[in-house]
């Protein structure tokens, strides 16, 4: 089977489910001051299998509380509302797209996509940009790997094989493959998608972030090098991608100074992944 | 007796322990001093402002040994994964990681 051009991978985003709504809404939100409590768990109590979903990740998160949480306002009112955002936005996720199959592991994606999500938070509020954004950015930035996957996935996997036979980044792997990688998929798909444009600049910028210039692209590119220098999510053949010069100035990053947070980053992925049962 | 600073997320916290480092909320204010025996009323307002990693003071057990090997292994472990050439950046980032995994191991 040969894999689709670039241009055809629209019509193949159809395969993937579509988001689920109230994923679209908590994105349309990422930058409504006036987004409230009740508003947001109207929305959220619309689908039965996200409420379980939060109920289970809440009370993971609230394990030393006497009382137990049992309702989406609850969860609102004990854990506050961005961190309720947060946790829905990454259970939605990795339950819809548990994707699954000889070679590929859509598990393992998201394991490493939390630890993205989790650096760019930490960095967002460092540097002053909008954390929760920085979060969703983090979390969809590998997005356009599921996308090719499903697109056609024994040149995927042929792909995946490459990058870890020959030592390669995976974009190396993809491109000579499909002839594009995972970050224009992503964007491509983000746009079929209609995903805010700060997303879309965080999924396309993320390994080679200097042509796009975007604040949310070096950021989310020096939470994907991050999260792997951390490890987050030890994989075996985890290898630390190339970190943009350029981006590191531009966001005023210093590294001595961010050594201070790294086990803050290292508790708070363990916390969710933990809150996800991933 | 010798301790050591663990980050956890408050939830995983018994009561009992005492905090390694202030707690600041996002506004900069202290909401817990260092050397503060935690109770369970203070980790259920920790949870309910949203703070998700608490330094705790642990008693270190570990003998030479064992930290000798915990920093062979974590200093092999950072080679690993920062292998391959890379640009400055990167090195500067390796030699950062290099120094905290370092630091933690002791």
């Amino acid at each position: 089977m040969t894999p689709p051009r670039l241009d055809e991978l629209p019509s193949h985003a159809e395969a993937l489910p579509s988001l689920p709504e109230v994923v679209n809404h908590l994105m349309r939100s990422l930058n409504d001051e006036s987004a409230d409590v009740d508003t947001l768990a109207h929305h959220i109590n619309s689908d039965p299998a996200i409420v379980a979903r939060l109920l289970a990740a809440a009370n993971s998160v609230a394990t030393g509380l006497p009382t137990k949480i049992y309702t989406a306002k609850q969860a609102f009112l004990v854990l506050g509302a961005d961190r309720v955002v947060r946790i829905i936005l990454a259970s939605a996720l990795t339950y819809r797209y548990d994707t699954r199959g000889s070679g590929f592991d859509a598990r393992l994606l998201w394991r490493h996509s939390l630890g993205v999500a989790t650096c760019a938070r930490v960095l967002a509020e460092q540097t002053g940009a909008n954390p929760e954004m920085a979060f969703t950015g983090g979390l969809l930035h590998d997005v356009g790997q599921l996308l090719m996957y499903t697109a056609c996935p024994t040149s995927y996997v042929q792909a995946l094989d490459l990058r870890q036979r020959d030592d390669i980044p995976l974009i190396t792997a993809e491109r000579s493959i499909f002839g594009y990688d995972h970050t224009q998929a992503g964007r491509t798909l983000a746009i079929t998608w209609k995903l805010p444009d700060e997303i879309a600049e965080a999924i396309g910028a993320h390994h080679e972030p200097d042509d796009l210039g975007s604040e949310i692209g070096n950021l989310v590119h020096v939470s994907e090098v991050l999260s792997h220098a951390l490890d987050l999510g030890e994989q075996p053949s985890n290898r630390v991608p190339e970190l943009s010069e350029l981006a590191c100035a531009t966001l005023g990053l210093s590294w001595p100074k961010l050594t201070g947070h790294f086990a803050e980053i290292e508790a708070r992925y363990n916390g969710i992944q933990v809150a996800l049962g991933l | 007796m010798k301790s050591r600073t663990l980050y956890f997320p408050p939830g995983g916290i018994a009561p009992g322990m005492t905090l390694a480092k202030t707690i600041v909320d996002h506004d900069g204010h202290a909401l817990l001093t260092e050397g503060t025996v935690l109770t369970l009323k203070m980790l259920d307002r920790l949870i309910r402002r949203g703070i998700e990693a608490v330094a705790v003071a642990v008693i270190d057990t570990r003998d030479d040994e064992t930290i000798a090997r915990e920093l062979e292994t974590s200093e092999s472990r950072v080679n690993s994964i920062f292998r391959g050439p890379g640009s400055p950046a990167r090195e500067r980032l390796r030699a950062t990681i290099l120094n905290y995994r370092q630091e933690c191991a002791k």
